[in-house]
């Protein structure tokens, strides 16, 4: 990862976009957000918070407020992956990479050199000469990241990309798009894994009903939570101690907090903290079920940020 | 010519599926190209089956392709929308042309030979081209493949009534609109082909004039006409 791409320039800008669907309803509402060359860039949200839409219009005809850099802006230079790739399912899936690799700007030979060389890396090569109406949804998902990484365009737009791909899919997705800014590319991508953007994204945008809530390298914006580790011991049901009645908490423990059956704690450091805690816990009398350490996540941190849920529509 | 290499690649791909799209008009057409019926009689059915199939096989296909997300697909890689559509429009052209063929050679036959064949081919090729594009035209401006069909059945039939495969056209204004009507030749020529009728020239002048001025309009107006194809999809 790169770790900071503060001083790069930006490929794309998305000054207080507004957008609305043809039916009236609104999709954008303000929403601004600088793209720098060479990062890797995750928007994370709920659904229908419209990450999608921003994703479609960065890879599309644009909007008022976006400024695309004029390398860019030709679509020859770009590519977007939506979450829902159409495919001619009577082709193979090596035909369907490499028509869509010659519409790009590619020469047959080249388009198929590439299509042959990304469904091999996606796992895909054995599976090349079949129908694509055959693959399941995971491979589908392959197929248009293969087809993707194999346009080698200079700005990559992902929607959802990592929606049904195994950990194998997820490996190679993470080396090639590592390999991608490796060559200088830039990705954006948008998804709703907080552990896949923190290991392998520069920055995170956290998007909130149409606006950008917040954009910051994963590290800071957990440092700007000042989230801790978490300890979460689990009781059979109703008979979690409330750490009140427990007297005085260890040094370590900075809150707590109680369910009939969890006790969560924030500490400082959990290895060092996790004897003197569970000793101070069982006071309580009660046999314990399962002891858990978190570390925090971007989720913690999208949820102090922005006061909701990364997941469903939770306040 | 990606587009065109595409098209043709799929319909070969789905041989069964070619193959009934040549069975189909033959089994159709066959009876009524062997019937005693009269020649304007055989000329109307014939019309009305090549410009359908041309119409139809371009405009559902269209809306399909719009609300599977293919054509967002195949022009968001930026692909030019006028060649877009007129690759597609030719490779739409060639292959209805091959399906039909048997069918319109029939009817060639049954009339005792093939001298006015070049000229019925030549006529069948043009009004494809016409009603291919008239399909994607009409795609762009439904919602759902049955507003496509009825749309296209619409048109064409009310194309084909000016063209004067109905009735033939009376002095005046009816038969102005013949004159520029893009599938007068058409007519011109099956009757030509049914009848053993020598074709007279002048009718493809101002049909093709139309023909042309409406392909130039399409390719100008291509962009927009996809995108409106595109929506809602995208935004």
């Amino acid at each position: 990862m790169n770790p900071d791409t503060a001083g790069k320039l930006p490929l794309v800008t998305a000054e207080a976009v507004d957008y609305r669907y043809p039916d009236g309803s609104s999709a954008l509402r303000d929403l601004s957000l600088e793209i720098r060359e060479g990062e890797s860039l995750a928007l994370l949200g709920p659904n229908g918070s419209g990450k999608s839409t921003f994703l479609r219009l960065l890879g599309g005809d644009g909007a008022p407020g976006i400024r695309r850099d004029p390398d860019v802006d030709d679509a020859g230079r770009r590519w977007l992956a939506t979450d829902q790739p159409a495919l001619r399912t009577w082709l193979s899936g090596r035909e369907n990479a490499a028509i869509l690799l010659e519409l790009h700007g590619a020469g047959p030979g080249e388009a198929r050199a590439a299509a042959d060389a990304w469904l091999a890396r996606f796992g895909l090569a054995p599976d090349a000469d079949r129908p694509a109406g055959a693959y399941s949804s995971g491979m589908r998902r392959r197929l248009a990241l293969a087809t993707a990484f194999g346009a080698a365009a200079r700005l990559l737009l992902l929607d959802e990309p990592l929606a049904g791909l195994d950990p194998g899919g997820r490996t190679a997705f993470a080396d090639a798009l590592a390999d991608h800014r490796a060559a200088g590319g830039t990705a954006v991508l948008s998804a709703h894994d907080p552990a896949f953007a923190q290991a392998h994204c520069d920055r995170v945008a956290f998007i909130v009903d149409g606006r950008c809530a917040v954009a910051d390298t994963p590290a800071r914006l957990l440092e700007r939570v000042g989230a801790r580790p978490r300890v979460e011991i689990r009781f059979a049901a109703g008979q979690s101690p409330d750490p009140d009645t427990l007297g005085p908490a260890p040094e370590d423990v900075r809150t707590s907090a109680r369910d009939e059956s969890t006790v969560t704690l924030e500490v400082e450091d959990p290895r060092r903290a996790l004897p003197e805690t569970l000793a101070w816990v069982l006071r309580g009398g009660t046999s314990v079920v399962s002891v858990d350490v978190r570390e925090p996540d971007l989720a913690d941190a999208f949820a102090a940020l922005t006061g909701r849920l990364l997941e469903g529509d939770g306040e | 010519m990606t587009i065109w290499r595409l098209a043709w690649r799929s319909a070969l791909r789905r041989s069964r599926l070619f193959l009934w799209n040549v069975a189909v008009p033959l089994l159709l057409l066959t009876p009524v190209a062997l019937s005693a019926a009269a020649a304007p009689h055989r000329v109307a059915v014939f019309g009305v089956f090549i410009v359908f199939f041309g119409a139809f096989g371009s405009a559902i296909p269209a809306v399909r392709d719009a609300r599977d997300g293919w054509l967002d697909e195949i022009l968001r890689t930026g692909y030019p929308a006028p060649r877009w559509l007129l690759e597609r429009t030719l490779a739409g052209t060639t292959i209805d042309t091959l399906q039909l063929a048997p069918a319109v050679l029939v009817l060639l036959w049954s009339a005792g030979g093939f001298g006015a064949g070049p000229v019925v081919l030549v006529s069948v090729l043009a009004t494809l081209w016409f009603a291919n594009l008239l399909g994607a035209l009409v795609a762009a401006g439904v919602r759902s493949l049955a507003e496509a069909a009825l749309a296209s059945a619409a048109l064409s039939l009310l194309l084909l009534h000016f063209a004067g495969f109905f009735r033939t056209p009376a002095p005046g204004w009816t038969s102005f609109v013949a004159e520029w009507n893009p599938y007068t030749p058409l007519r011109a020529a099956l009757t030509a082909g049914a009848g053993g009728m020598p074709v007279d020239a002048s009718v493809w002048l101002r049909s093709l004039v139309v023909a042309a001025g409406v392909t130039f309009g399409a390719a100008v107006f291509a962009s927009d006409w996809s995108r409106r194809l595109r929506w809602p999809r995208t935004p």
